[in-house]
């Protein structure tokens, strides 16, 4: 009996003495094996980042639906798109030429690739994708869908970025190398697990998982979403437009009234996906050099078109147009005012009843004025944002 | 094996709509024994969400008043879809604890009303599974003095006691991608384990020799009962049982000799 009670009295201080330690959790996403080998190479965040897109209301409450994004696969589209493994000399990834300080565009006329061979267009900002990629309705890949390259030759995410990938002038991988060399990395085993629960890479999954990634790159925090959200769109003309936005100064209502009434036909009055999957805006008489969406379709009206863009951080996408040649707003600004040349294939928006070029004529207070309102177009968030940033140790 | 009355079950059901908790209260342990060499073995069952929760008790008085115990709880549920599941893959819910203690009875001047005091300690591990292989898995140690007033009339017995305990959470394994709401109240608990907390049970029994029918109630209390909640305990655990007194048959048989 006291053997017993000298043994629970041992027990009890022995408890008591752990009794007033502290907690020690131990938190882990991947096994203790698939950490360390995570760790040695990627700085990948305790818990995953969720990369779930929620539009703002002022584009949701017109019916638009962000394309969906599972964490798994973006977290692991996240390390593709930096990844310069995927590339013929190991120097370029897709951020090469879709830097995260400026929305995820590049601030040369033409980009960088492999060997550094010069790109033949202007590198698209990729910053809000998940605004100018958003779907009406059921209609996720149907024939309105929003299309990718300024030929519009994709027709998904996951088509554009076969398209970086394989391109000569850009990454110059064919789609075995690109698989090779992601099955030869051993950060992907993991990565690959979380996301589709096997290490059997496929085209299609490494392409499925870049897209999961860009499509949830959103812009939705810029002065003109504070402005716009809460606010329920009305139709005026031929485009969706908001009022009041109270917090926008004097210069940047009349900027956007300039706006809405010369350029949202095109471009959408809501921020959301561009009204013209493509047009010509007369930036030369003729375009033998670059038919653009035409050299996909072979269509003569197409010829000369390219794809319409959104205007989300337009501020900081310079250089502009799918050969990077303008610098600044400023000189953007100026094609429109008195520069817009007359193409045959030139937008209907674009010319007079007479069918010439319709300048805009705009006075220096105009312009300055619509700077002022493309500058609320800009969110500084993803700029910065971890979950859209360089995973790799360097 | 026992039938729970449907109110109870919708109190249990109504207090925890939530199968996943990091703690469920083991039922107080207030044995009626008071001759020397007395024993009793007691089983209760009750239900926590989707959740069956078994707790065994036996205890055993070695001189008069002195009672030595030992208290084993085990909760386990499957659940798949907002139902219950056979199914491997369904998300799972797993606590067991085990402590053991003793105590002393003082009897009042009406012998039948007793005050009883005992301490003891236990340890427990909790195991909760989301489904997609994300466990969270935890263990912590428990020290505790329960105060107690009893009554052990000719049929009826009832008990009210107060445990005390020092809860400390030890080690914890967690899969980073539980549910969000989860991983904050892990979060929380790590932060502010070891917790001082009281544990209030009240235990309701019919006595017809040697088997007492009982209702055995415990609750988390106190006016930090909001912060229970934000940690994902369960505040409650109501279960049926029986107690068998063992020493009717040894009696019984030292009679018959």
């Amino acid at each position: 009996m006291k053997k017993t009670l000298f043994s629970l009295g041992v027990f009890s201080m022995l408890l008591a003495l752990s009794c007033s330690k502290k907690a020690d959790f131990d938190y882990y996403y991947y096994s203790e094996e698939d950490t360390k080998t995570l760790e040695k190479y990627l700085k990948l965040p305790e818990r995953p980042f969720p990369y779930t897109v929620e539009l703002p209301q002022h584009l949701s409450s017109i019916g638009l639906f962000p394309r969906p994004s599972e964490f798994n696969k973006a977290t692991l589209g996240r390390v593709l798109f930096y990844d310069k493994n995927l590339s013929k000399d190991g120097t370029v990834s897709c951020a090469s030429c879709h830097k995260q300080e400026i929305a995820f565009s590049d601030d040369v006329a033409y980009s960088r690739g492999v060997y550094d061979r010069s790109t033949s267009r202007n590198s698209f900002a990729l910053g809000s994708v998940a605004n100018f990629s958003a779907y009406y309705g059921t209609d996720l890949n149907g024939s309105s869908a929003i299309r990718f390259f300024w030929d519009n030759r994709a027709e998904t995410a996951a088509d554009q970025s076969r398209g970086s990938l394989t391109n000569h002038l850009e990454m110059d991988m064919t789609m075995e190398q690109v698989v090779a060399a992601v099955t030869n990395q051993p950060y992907y085993e993991p990565l690959f697990k979380k996301a589709y629960g096997h290490f059997n890479v496929t085209e299609d999954i490494v392409l499925e998982s870049i897209a999961n990634f860009v499509n949830a790159m959103g812009s939705f925090n810029s002065k003109f979403d504070e402005n716009a959200n809460g606010n329920y769109p009305t139709y005026s003309g031929n485009a969706f437009v908001f009022t009041p936005f109270n917090g926008f100064s004097a210069s940047e209502k009349r900027g956007m009234e300039l706006y809405n009434a010369n350029c949202a036909s095109c471009h959408s009055g809501n921020m959301g996906r561009p009204v013209l999957n493509y047009a010509n805006n007369g930036l030369d008489l003729s375009t033998e050099a670059d038919q653009g969406v035409g050299a996909i379709s072979g269509i003569s009206y197409e010829m000369g078109t390219f794809k319409v863009p959104t205007l989300r951080n337009v501020a900081l996408s310079a250089p502009y147009m799918h050969d990077g040649r303008f610098e600044t707003l400023e000189e953007v600004i100026d094609h429109y005012s008195t520069g817009i040349k007359a193409h045959p294939n030139l937008s209907l928006d674009l010319k007079n009843s007479n069918g010439t070029p319709k300048q805009l004529n705009l006075t220096a207070q105009q312009k300055a004025d619509m700077i002022s309102f493309l500058h609320t177009l800009t969110d500084n968030e993803i700029l910065q944002a971890e979950a859209f940033s360089d995973p790799f140790k360097h | 094996m026992f039938r729970i009355p449907a109110f109870i079950f919708l109190l249990c059901i109504g207090a925890t709509s939530c199968a996943h908790y990091n703690y469920t209260p083991a039922l107080l342990n207030t044995p009626y024994l008071t001759g020397k060499n007395e024993s009793t073995i007691s089983g209760y069952m009750g239900e926590v969400g989707f959740s069956g929760i078994f707790d065994f008790q036996a205890a055993y008085n070695p001189v008069k008043d002195v009672t030595v115990f030992a208290n084993f709880m085990r909760l386990k549920g499957r659940y798949q879809n907002g139902a219950l599941s056979d199914d491997p893959a369904a998300e799972l819910a797993f606590h067991r604890y085990l402590d053991a203690g003793a105590g002393y009875k003082l009897h009042l001047e009406d012998q039948r009303f007793m005050i009883g005091l005992y301490a003891g300690a236990g340890k427990g591990v909790v195991k909760n599974d989301y489904g997609s292989k994300h466990v969270s898995n935890l263990d912590f140690n428990k020290l505790y003095i329960q105060p107690s007033f009893l009554f052990k009339g000719e049929v009826l017995r009832a008990a009210i006691g107060c445990r005390a305990s020092q809860l400390a959470f030890g080690r914890g394994s967690i899969d980073i991608a539980v549910p969000y709401k989860d991983y904050v109240s892990l979060k929380l608990l790590e932060q502010n384990s070891p917790l001082l907390m009281f544990e209030t049970g009240i235990n309701i029994g019919l006595y017809f020799e040697p088997i007492t029918w009982s209702l055995n109630v415990v609750r988390i209390t106190g006016s930090d009962i909001d912060e229970y909640q934000d940690y994902r305990f369960d505040t409650d655990n109501v279960s049926i049982g029986i107690n068998l007194d063992l020493h009717y048959f040894y009696k019984k048989k030292s009679k018959k000799n």
